[in-house]
């Protein structure tokens, strides 16, 4: 498949001090779905800002669409990308149908054309009954969805999403959440980025987890969970962890590997039945337990090994 | 296709923001009724009006029989509107400066250096002299004749021929009132001068009638005296001779014979500068407008879609060129409804100042996107708002600064407040709303031009800036 993002050793400092990116490099296939994946201030919207061509990347090359990085806001294969950042952006005293109006003619589109293809975004993303709708006097799921659907406007190629998900309630999150399954389906190159693991591990073919401006992981989700935790965890939350109790789960644990966060421990490793067992026949250890399970392993766990840290804090 | 739903879209969404009515009609209307209101209940005259004052006469010789005295009224009348002052105030009305030639005083007022410029005739004690003696004649001629009808009536002939030789010697004195003429040169679209000219035309007649109240008490004293007669005068109404007296007016530059109420000189200056300040004040929600589609990722979606930076920028300036004429329509609506201005122009003097306004507009549009290129932090709003205020005032010539012209411009006298690119368009508009009796739409294209000249040099500008710094930069 044709690489469509390419990036080279990027890095992005800030007033000459703060490193947001450092030495990224990343290619993506056409069609591919990508989530990235890491806490707040890891560098997921600067990376996304310079793909977009809205930011200059302070050293490194990148290609994205066949054009340089710094070529393409001049090149006409802008118009084959959008993005859609992390605020919602339309004008909020434009109702749904003349914000899609505006965002359609500011991409010239023929008239018909655009009529056509808004009648078809209202339908399809289920804005139609609120299309007369001032932008502003939405719910917050609703004027996401229209943030997102002003970025299909002109049919990209590859569409940026930036923390699609986030601020938004249970109910508005799956409402988003839907429409960017369906997004998936049309086969375009989709860029997400989020802290939100369920999100990105339903969404997603491919995730690339970052830390302080780097990449430190990059592979499909089942085959970065296979590869850093095993397909399941023993996680253990406990009352409270003193210096001995960690140094015996150290010792029973020995070589599977284990990771902690705050009152809780994950230990990775085979015969996860016989280690949650040995816990419970550690009388002075079992004492301290509030929940002891063997689950699957999620992104988060893969996080948590990497960095030692969850990505929410 | 495009730029029209643009336009028309991006227009909805103004006409939308309530909040920014206040800013866009709201405070200036408010102003406009407050200043209004107060100019028609009073004035408060509080300020020297700057004149010149060039005298060419040459004075008289007043004879009370034996003695003689050379009096020149023309400096006494310097005299006299030196010591005037402003009704309840010690405040002196005038602030004059002597000028020895007409020529000079032509000169200082169309650069502004004062505000008019009184020219006294070199007949003009003498007319004052004839006028205060053919007063005297018709008031004392009466009296003294029924005394001395009395006096023979009664039987005492010595004092009813003392009577008779009065009136004898009265007769002597000028039988015609004449005309006491004076001038005043000034430009009738300068408040100042218009002033100017309502007040000397009140204290003309004001000194001539104290002068020959003066002379008659004077001379009947003299008569009193010489014949041995009693003689009690009456002194006349002031308004009774008010054809004697002639204020003639040389429009610098053009048509004579004008006179503007003062009121209407103020308005003059109220209406075309709320209609500007209105204007200006536009340029906080342009920025607020630009400042939320910069902050808001608006901008940074945009420079991703077909739209070209010149197509951006000229959407934004045509929005508010079109914002503009509705708030000239509004603005003008209210002050026709106030009765501030008269429907007194042709059509082209209405068309005419719709253009001015809508340029001015574009022009507002313009400066705001150069602000908000080069400030970017969110204090711009505030200190957008106390600029444009300040700037409305001072060159709608509210308040009396000093304002010399610093060059001639196809016909306009460029001066220092011209810097402000508006003020062409207050004086434009003045012309064409205020005094379309006076001047004609042709008279108004030297501020038409420069007014363009604005637009296009701070179109040059802004389009560089707005680009540079907004639409193509990358952080």
């Amino acid at each position: 498949m044709e690489v469509v993002i390419s990036l080279k050793n990027i890095s992005k400092i800030y007033d000459n001090k703060i490193r947001a990116l450092d030495n990224v490099s990343l290619e993506v296939k056409a069609g591919e779905t990508i989530g990235l994946l890491g806490p707040n201030g890891a560098g997921k919207t600067t990376l996304m800002r310079i793909i977009a061509g809205q930011l200059q990347p302070s050293s490194g090359e990148g290609i994205v669409l066949s054009k340089n990085l710094r070529e393409l806001l001049r090149s006409e294969e802008r118009f084959k990308l959008s993005y859609v950042p992390q605020e919602n952006i339309f004008w909020p005293n434009l109702s749904v149908e003349e914000n899609l109006w505006m965002m359609g003619a500011m991409y010239k589109l023929p008239k018909r054309e655009l009529r056509d293809r808004i009648k078809k975004l209202l339908e399809e993303y289920e804005l139609w009954e609120v299309r007369k709708r001032l932008a502003r006097k939405l719910s917050g799921g609703m004027q996401k969805r229209l943030s997102i659907v002003m970025g299909l406007i002109n049919d990209p190629e590859i569409l940026i999403l930036d923390e699609p998900t986030t601020g938004l309630d249970p109910a508005m999150r799956a409402s988003v959440i839907g429409l960017l399954e369906k997004l998936n389906s049309l086969g375009k190159t989709i860029l997400i980025s989020s802290h939100i693991v369920e999100d990105i591990e339903r969404l997603c073919e491919r995730v690339v987890i970052m830390d302080r401006g780097r990449i430190i992981a990059d592979a499909p989700p089942m085959e970065l969970k296979i590869k850093i935790t095993g397909r399941e965890i023993l996680e253990v939350l406990f009352n409270e962890i003193d210096k001995e109790v960690l140094e015996k789960l150290r010792r029973i644990a020995e070589k599977r590997g284990m990771a902690r966060a705050g009152y809780k421990i994950i230990i990775k490793g085979d015969d996860l039945i016989a280690l949650s067992n040995e816990i419970r026949n550690d009388k002075a250890l079992y004492e301290n337990v509030i929940t002891l399970s063997i689950r699957k392993s999620t992104l988060e766990d893969v996080f948590l090994f990497l960095t030692g840290r969850l990505i929410g804090g | 296709m495009s730029i029209l739903v643009i336009i028309l879209n991006r227009i909805k969404s103004i006409v939308r923001t309530k909040e920014l009515y206040f800013y866009v009609i709201g405070f200036p209307l408010i102003f406009m009724i407050i200043y209004g209101s107060i100019a028609g209940a009073y004035y408060p005259e509080t300020t020297p009006i700057k004149i010149g004052y060039v005298t060419l006469d040459s004075g008289t010789i007043i004879n009370l029989g034996s003695m003689s005295q050379r009096i020149n009224y023309g400096s006494l009348f310097y005299n006299y509107l030196n010591n005037v002052t402003f009704e309840n105030t010690s405040i002196k009305a005038f602030h004059i400066m002597i000028i020895s030639d007409a020529k000079i005083a032509e000169k200082k007022v169309s650069r502004l250096e004062i505000s008019a410029a009184i020219l006294i005739p070199e007949g003009f004690s003498e007319a004052i002299k004839r006028f205060s003696e053919s007063l005297t004649r018709s008031i004392l001629l009466p009296i003294l004749s029924k005394k001395a009808n009395e006096a023979f009536e009664s039987g005492n002939y010595d004092l009813g021929n003392r009577y008779i030789e009065a009136i004898q010697e009265l007769e002597n004195l000028s039988e015609s009132l004449g005309t006491i003429e004076i001038r005043i040169i000034g430009d009738p679209t300068n408040a100042g001068c218009m002033r100017a000219y309502e007040l000397i035309w009140r204290h003309i007649a004001e000194f001539s009638f104290h002068t020959a109240q003066v002379f008659m008490t004077n001379y009947s004293d003299y008569l009193a005296k010489k014949y041995n007669i009693t003689v009690e005068v009456q002194h006349p109404e002031e308004g009774s001779f008010s054809g004697v007296f002639n204020v003639s007016f040389q429009r610098i530059g053009g048509k004579e014979g004008l006179k503007e109420s003062f009121l209407k000189a103020y308005y003059s200056v109220l209406v075309p500068g709320q209609i500007m300040q209105t204007i200006m004040l536009a340029a906080v929600s342009v920025i607020k407008m630009l400042r939320f589609e910069m902050e808001r990722g608006l901008v940074g979606r945009i420079k991703l879609t077909r739209i070209s930076s010149s197509e951006y920028i000229a959407s934004i300036l045509a929005v508010w060129g079109t914002i503009a004429l509705l708030q000239g329509i509004i603005m003008i609506g209210a002050s026709l409804a106030l009765g501030y201005i008269r429907v007194l122009g042709t059509v082209m003097h209405y068309l005419l100042s719709v253009l001015i306004i809508v340029l001015a507009g574009v022009l507002t549009a313009e400066i705001s996107m150069i602000a908000v290129s080069l400030i970017k932090h969110e204090s711009i709003e505030g200190i957008t708002i106390g600029i444009t205020v300040s700037l409305s005032l001072v060159i709608a010539g509210y308040f009396p600064i000093e304002n010399p012209v610093i060059g001639n411009f196809i016909g306009y006298q460029f001066t220092l407040l011209d810097i402000i690119p508006w003020r062409c368009a207050i004086i434009g508009l003045r012309k064409a709303l205020m005094l379309p009796h006076i001047f004609t739409p042709l008279d108004i294209i030297p501020e038409l031009i420069l007014l363009v000249l604005w637009v296009i040099i701070y179109g040059i500008i802004s389009s560089i800036v707005f680009s540079v710094k907004i639409l193509r930069a990358r952080e």
